[in-house]
């Protein structure tokens, strides 16, 4: 089956569209019209450049090029992620990346060298996308996961002193704040997967079969996707606050205040 | 008699701010002494520092002869309970609120019994039903037992009590300063009750910077 392709006047007649959310904006005085259209711009830019460098990466398909794509990503989730949970980048940027490397990797390694082999297995039009879906599955749930588990204990500060004063190990004191973390970090995933197929469908299965691919393939390749994100985000989110933890507390088992990104 | 707790020409900070300047107090086995001060003069900056939870800015505090340091304080502070102003019980319900330490591996080589329960509930004027309430539907007197009962499990015999009556009704601060009085514990507290005050020993102030005995009680 082949893609119906959306040409420049296509994209033009899409463009159209915007004039009713600017019209009902204008309307009702809800000043978001310049930031919508900024917003507009911006991901068309984007995409635009994502577009051709993908176009690029594919035809090259060099192993050395999609390796170094996937650690821009990974660097880049990783500065997201600490600025969005308030952490400090000195004290945390080296143990986050390697929490979220390690659990994203693994999981990604796995998924495309044992179960789908591509030939060859770096082969970018497999890794980049697969990558890309985990990694921005990750970046939320560690995002969540460590704002959870520092505030967690910043904010309940005297019950985390009490667990100590009773004979509690910092992993020990910790436990019920990781617990927390972790919980909120990964719910959000297992009811997007419960309600999958009936309250929507999801973007690469569409993508899949507006592509051309069928309905069936489509599904497996979610199902599988989804499994992957659900293990990624578990491990990277479990990894970040288990290797952060080893440098948040000082001597005497005190949340150090230099974890948290200092408030402009 | 040796000293259970020693400060050695201790200063604290609080920031930047020094709260404290070198203070020397020797506490003997059993003995009960409140420190009183304006509220915010740091009293229980200084209470959190004596149960090693921090470091001084300068000088020296001795846990039973022991100088604390960031390598030695998680395991020096094992003997000393903390009783804040607002009792922390850290589980729901309250038998499992009793029984959390017992989980932490260093406890590992204590144990209590049933019977062990129901005698120091009893000691602290507590009804046997209450092992079995959610401890959010608990008053704060009787929160403030069960923390006491906790360390009396643990068999320990160093308080530091944070403003321990602040806030209870007759009965439970009755109960605490019995409990407290016991001649085995050497108390520590910070309070401005001044029932609970006619109970202790000796009296420090702490004001400007100052920590000064200001009489002998009994």
């Amino acid at each position: 089956m082949e893609t119906l392709n959306l040409s420049f006047y296509d994209l033009v007649l899409l463009y159209l569209l915007l004039l009713i959310p600017c019209w009902i904006s204008y309307y009702l005085k809800l000043g978001i019209i310049k930031d919508s259209l900024l917003a507009i711009g911006r991901m068309t830019l984007q995409l635009l450049l994502v577009g051709i460098y993908l176009s690029l990466i594919f035809d090259l398909n060099s192993i050395w090029l999609n390796f170094a794509w996937v650690t821009a990503m990974l660097l880049t989730a990783n500065v997201t992620t600490l600025k969005r949970s308030n952490l400090a980048m000195k004290r945390t940027f080296i143990t986050t990346f390697a929490g979220t490397a390690i659990g994203f990797t693994s999981i990604l390694m796995y998924f495309v060298a044992v179960v789908i082999r591509p030939d060859p297995v770096y082969d970018a039009r497999y890794i980049i996308p697969i990558a890309g879906m985990i990694l921005g599955n990750c970046l939320r749930g560690n995002v969540i996961s460590l704002e959870r588990f520092y505030s967690g204990i910043r904010e309940h500060e005297k019950e985390y002193v009490t667990y100590l004063l009773l004979g509690a190990s910092v992993p020990e004191a910790t436990r019920s704040y990781l617990r927390i973390a972790l919980r909120a970090s990964i719910s959000p995933h297992i009811a997007t997967m419960a309600t999958l197929g009936i309250v929507a469908l999801p973007g690469m299965m569409t993508g899949q079969i507006l592509g051309g691919a069928s309905p069936t393939t489509a599904i497996k390749y979610q199902i599988a996707i989804m499994i992957c994100i659900f293990c990624s985000m578990l491990v990277s989110s479990a990894l970040n606050i288990l290797f952060t933890r080893k440098y948040a507390f000082d001597e005497y088992g005190m949340l150090r205040q230099d974890i948290f990104a200092k408030s402009k | 008699m040796s000293s259970v707790i020693a400060l050695k020409k201790v200063s604290l900070k609080r920031g930047e701010q020094v709260i404290l300047q070198d203070a020397d107090l020797e506490v003997k086995a059993g003995s009960k002494i409140v420190i009183k001060g304006p509220s915010g003069c740091g009293k229980s900056s200084l209470l959190a520092a004596l149960a090693g939870c921090y470091s001084p800015s300068a000088g020296e505090i001795y846990i039973s002869g022991q100088k604390i340091t960031g390598q030695n304080a998680a395991k020096l502070r094992r003997d000393i309970a903390f009783i804040g102003q607002e009792p922390v019980t850290g589980a729901e319900i309250v038998r499992e609120a009793l029984l959390l330490p017992f989980s932490f591996k260093a406890n590992n080589h204590l144990k209590t019994t049933e019977e062990e329960i129901l005698s120091v509930i009893e000691r602290l004027h507590l009804k046997p039903e209450i092992l079995d309430k959610e401890c959010r539907h608990i008053s704060g007197g009787e929160k403030q037992r069960i923390v006491i009962a906790r360390a009396l499990l643990l068999k320990k015999k160093i308080f530091m009590a944070d403003e321990p009556t602040t806030g209870l009704d007759l009965d439970s601060s009755h109960a605490v300063i019995e409990i407290l009085s016991a001649p085995e514990f050497t108390v520590i507290s910070a309070s401005h009750d001044e029932h609970y005050l006619g109970h202790q020993e000796q009296v420090y102030m702490f004001e400007n910077r100052k920590l000064k005995a200001a009489n002998e009680v009994k």
